[in-house]
């Protein structure tokens, strides 16, 4: 029993505790695994067209495992084609949005007073532009490459975290352990790096988890809209978007990829809910 | 007559961590107007006992036992049930007072609604009702209060209007938690002059949860010392003070700062610390701290036994038990 | 020189949210006070909730705004100082507080928080004279070199303190302002805390500035004490002085307030007219700030403010009646 257990250790037992989010985790990693080694394995290429089964709905026996689309792709190379690229995009968008906002939010948090309201007005601003408005303009006017629809959808994203991130770090600058630090000689980038940003991690891994189907989802609608990844790269949003439009003769071609994003979602909202008890337990 | 009557009460905590138990076997008796201190460390399983009895664990909290409210069994009751009992049966008065207050209501409004979920009334009766409870609990300029928000009060009046909250249905049994640990010594002086004073008008019975021994002498007539979840002694308060016989009392009594201790020597205190939540040791748990274990204690848990009309659980206590 | 600490006429004021500029309102927390400590002494700060006795403590290792008055501190004014001069200040003036385990980081090992002074103020030490240095403070006050490397939330209140204690000590400072430290305690360890206390100044020649709102306590350890109310001095003497003629009517006041522990016993009832509350330090009363609740308050007291008067030698009181209401200078009125 002498065993000596941070507070990481602690919450890590207590997340592997929630069956829910342990099997949130387990589902999102065997994806992320299909969709960086599973194309290989299957005999058909994301773009490659089977000219002899345009269409066919899921059959083993045939080899495209979820099906073809009306060009004849295999559906389940290109969903998880797509559901790589989605990923990609929203967890870059993330680190993105968590890198700007949590510095910003820090320091705005820490400094209080002018510096503060300066830096949070500039996000009021941004805030209130339409975001997505924002995102079409800029897609619109330079070229539609993926990294800037990351880019866009990164620059939206570290506005919340900023917020949440400035709100804790006022709340921890007012916790006696800063003060403490304070008085002990500590200067701001102490106080800032070793003291506030650890033990707001928690909360910033939280709602890291919970925006990244927020960015999928972005991302989709976008690519859904035409506005995102083009053809012939697959996202879900643009495999969703082909779907729809068979929707009534071919159902599987739109319910493959949209069962990927909302087990992709779902498994997300899981695991950020499992965080969010497992770091931030009532009692204590 | 004995108005709460609580039988090997034990209260346990489901956490994520395994099963933590907080209380052991208590037994506690409170007659009708008499008042019981509870005393001891935190974390001594104090609050718990108190909130098991009023039906008001926390959701991963289980309670095994019997407690009897006027001759009717509390545990297990369903929460309907409990919440008609409460109010004109036990009022509760937390230990942290703002937070027991809803903090966007008017003080008049949640006094007012205190006494409506118990009784028809109507609102303007209530009000009226509200104002005079606030008067008796010696909040001044009570009108004005009614049209004020928590955050407003100072320390000392926010925990007059909890108390008053709790008063409103006039309960037969007040459990107080800590009442007086957040506020000032002189105003401490003040809530502890209006329990005496509510004791005596208004003849409701009362349990006092508190680690201040001071506040334990000017107001109750019997005396609990828990440690570690269990009910060490038992007493009543004279006795308890001139004769304390477990050493645990002992030396909580001996602790307590005076005015006129020598200040040349050192502070009397209790070696060690307190056990932490949950341990379960093999004989008495106060054992690690005790000047007086012998080898016994370590190996064979005391029981709670009568000595005349004091109960106590030690060994080798500190003076006679009982027979004096 | 002896002298480490010296406070002349501090004033400690706090802006109000709202006001711009110049309408800006201020809430004075610390109104005119005066002192000054030498090693190996303590002087006991003693008041409400409120009346200023943390923001005392803090003005002194300038945490807290300075809006007059000057405080030396080793012979270094605070007053005024840049916020490197202020961070160099604290190598010899640390401070313990109140909330034992929330002054402790949570994500820090106890070791890490024992060396936090040390890494800023000493940073070329190598690791294992770290390790030994912390082993030693760990020691001091009364813990096992082990302990190092646990989190703080593994240790019971007393226990915590004592790590806030090993911080606070383990530069040698000269000053350690000690801010409520046996507050949040039980009574069965305060004393253990307070004994360490004693047992550090003496090894260490340490002076403290102890706060506390209970006079039973700060008894022990004080050299002298301040009692303060409503951010001003209303009276402050060598202790035994102060124990044993007590010339405010609110030090009288704040003595019977201490608990009595035997029943039947002193009573711990008040006169009734120390009812009341503090009035509100964003309007403080033009005369006496303790009138409101003085049971010897005459209407020259809600005149005109009662200046701080030396009584006796060293013994200085800020009231209009003290001859009055004790009757010249009688010995202690319940003796
Ligand atoms: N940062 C701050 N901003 C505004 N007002 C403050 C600030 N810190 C303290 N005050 C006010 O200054 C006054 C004195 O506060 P201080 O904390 O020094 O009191 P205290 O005597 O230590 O009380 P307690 O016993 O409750 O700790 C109070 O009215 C308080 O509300
Ligand atoms: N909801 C809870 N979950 C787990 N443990 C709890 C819970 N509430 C209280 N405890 C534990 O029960 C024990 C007794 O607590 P309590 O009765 O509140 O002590 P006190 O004597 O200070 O009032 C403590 O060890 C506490 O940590
Ligand atoms: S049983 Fe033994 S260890 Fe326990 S209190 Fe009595 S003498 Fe001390
Ligand atoms: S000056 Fe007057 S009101 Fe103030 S303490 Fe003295 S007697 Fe009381
Ligand atoms: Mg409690
Ligand atoms: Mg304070």
């Amino acid at each position: 029993m002498n065993r000596s257990r941070g507070l990481w250790a602690d919450a890590g037992r207590r997340l592997a505790a929630n069956r829910a989010a342990v099997a949130s985790l387990v589902i999102l990693a065997l994806l992320c695994v299909l969709a960086a080694v599973g194309p290989a394995f299957s005999a058909y290429a994301p773009d490659e067209l089977d000219w002899e089964m345009m269409g066919v709905p899921p059959e083993l026996g045939s080899g495209h495992w979820l099906g073809t689309d009306r060009l004849g792709r295999d559906l389940f190379v290109r969903t998880l084609h797509g559901a790589r690229v989605s990923l990609a995009i929203a967890l870059l968008a993330t680190l993105v949005s968590l890198l700007i906002g949590v510095t910003w939010g820090a320091v705005a948090g820490y400094a209080g007073g002018r510096a503060d309201a300066l830096l949070m007005r500039f996000v009021d601003v941004l805030y209130a532009l339409p975001h997505i408005f924002f995102v079409i303009v800029l897609t619109v006017v330079f070229d539609r490459s993926p990294m800037l629809l990351f880019i866009a959808i990164g620059a939206v994203g570290w506005l919340t975290m900023a917020r949440v991130v400035r709100g804790q770090a006022m709340a921890l600058m007012q916790r006696e352990f800063v003060e403490a630090a304070i008085a002990s000689g500590a200067g701001p980038s102490r106080i800032i790096f070793r003291h506030v940003v650890p033990n707001l991690l928690g909360t910033v891994i939280i709602y890291a988890t919970l925006m990244i189907p927020q960015m999928i989802l972005i991302e989709s609608f976008l690519s859904f809209l035409g506005i995102g990844i083009q053809e012939p790269l697959a996202s879900l949003g643009n495999l969703i978007a082909d779907g729809a439009a068979e929707m009534e003769t071919a159902p599987w071609i739109l319910l493959v990829p949209a069962t990927c994003l909302v087990i992709i979602v779902f498994c997300f909202n899981f695991l950020g809910d499992g965080l969010r008890d497992a770091l931030d337990p009532r009692e204590r | 007559m004995t108005l709460l009557e609580i039988r090997n009460l034990s209260v346990r905590f489901v956490t994520p961590s395994g099963v933590v138990p907080a209380v052991n076997d208590v037994d506690l008796d409170i007659g009708d107007g008499q008042c019981v201190a509870i005393v001891g460390e935190s974390g001594s399983g104090k609050t718990q006992t108190l909130l098991a009895s009023a039906g008001l664990l926390a959701a991963n909290g289980l309670a095994s036992g019997s407690v009897r409210f006027a001759g009717a069994e509390i545990l297990g009751l369903p929460e309907r049930q409990l919440e008609r009992l409460r109010g004109p049966g036990i009022g509760y008065v937390f230990q942290d007072a703002l937070g027991s207050l809803t903090p966007h209501l008017r003080i008049g409004d949640q006094l007012a609604e205190s006494l409506q979920a118990h009784r028809e009334v109507d609102r303007a009766t209530a009000l009226v009702e509200a104002r005079r409870m606030l008067e008796q609990v010696h909040v001044p300029d009570a009108a004005a209060r009614l049209g004020q928000y928590p955050h407003e009060l100072s320390g000392g009046t926010r925990q007059r209007v909890a108390i008053a909250a709790a008063l409103m249905p006039q309960p037969r049994l007040l459990i107080a938690d800590e009442p007086t640990t957040a506020l000032d010594v002189t105003v401490q002086a003040q809530v502890v002059d209006l329990f005496r004073e509510l004791r005596t008008e208004l003849g409701m019975a009362l349990a006092l949860v508190t680690h201040d021994l001071g506040i334990v002498a000017g107001l109750a007539e019997r005396v609990v010392v828990m440690y570690a979840g269990s009910i060490v002694e038992e007493a009543d308060t004279s006795r308890l003070f001139r004769s304390p016989a477990h050493p645990y009392t002992a030396g909580l009594i001996e602790a307590l700062p005076r005015l006129d201790d020598d200040t040349d020597a050192p502070m009397r205190t209790i070696a060690g610390v307190p056990p932490p939540p949950g341990m379960v040791s093999a004989g008495c748990p106060f054992a690690p701290r005790c000047a007086r274990r012998s080898e016994r204690c370590s190996v064979d848990s005391p029981v709670l036994a009568a000595h005349g009309s004091a109960k106590l659980a030690c060994h080798h206590p500190a003076t006679r038990g009982g027979t004096a | 020189m002896n002298r480490v600490v010296d406070v002349q006429q501090l004033n400690v004021r706090f802006p109000l949210d709202g006001g711009r500029w110049l309408s800006r309102r201020w809430l004075t927390a610390v109104d005119g006070v005066s002192f000054a400590l030498s090693r190996g002494e303590t002087l006991g700060v003693v008041g409400e909730s409120g009346c200023g006795k943390s923001s005392l403590g803090r003005a002194l290792l300038g945490l807290v705004p300075i809006h007059s008055g000057t405080i030396l501190l080793n012979g270094a004014r605070v007053d005024g100082a840049s916020p490197a001069s202020l961070r160099r200040l604290r190598r010899n003036a640390q401070m313990v507080f109140q909330d034992p385990s929330g002054s402790l980081d949570p994500r820090m090992t106890v070791g890490q928080s024992v060396a936090e002074p040390l890494e800023i103020f000493e940073p070329g030490l190598g690791s294992s004279e770290v390790r030994s240095r912390i082993a030693t403070a760990l020691e001091q006050v009364g813990l096992a070199p082990e302990h190092a490397d646990r989190y703080p939330h593994e240790f019971s209140g007393g226990q915590c303190q004592r790590i806030g204690i090993a911080r606070a000590v383990i530069l040698r400072p000269t000053v350690v302002v000690c801010d409520e430290p046996v507050s949040a305690l039980d009574v069965s360890v305060q004393g253990q805390v307070m004994n360490l206390l004693a047992r550090l100044r003496a090894e260490l020649g340490l002076a403290y500035v102890f706060i506390s709102h209970n006079l039973a306590v700060v008894r022990h350890l004080s050299s002298s004490v301040l009692v303060m109310y409503l951010g001003r001095t209303m009276e402050h003497a060598p202790r035994d002085e102060l124990y044993d003629r007590p010339l405010h009517p609110y030090t009288r006041a704040l003595l019977d307030a201490v608990p009595a522990p035997e029943p039947g016993g002193k009573s711990r009832r008040l006169p009734a007219s120390i009812g009341g509350e503090l009035p509100s330090p964003l309007s403080p009363p033009a005369g006496c700030v303790f009138a409101s609740r003085c049971p010897h308050a005459q209407d020259r007291c809600k005149e005109a403010r009662p200046a701080l008067e030396e009584a006796r030698p060293g013994h200085r009181v800020a009231c209009h009646r003290w001859r009055e209401w004790t009757g010249g200078l009688a010995p202690r009125p319940d003796a």
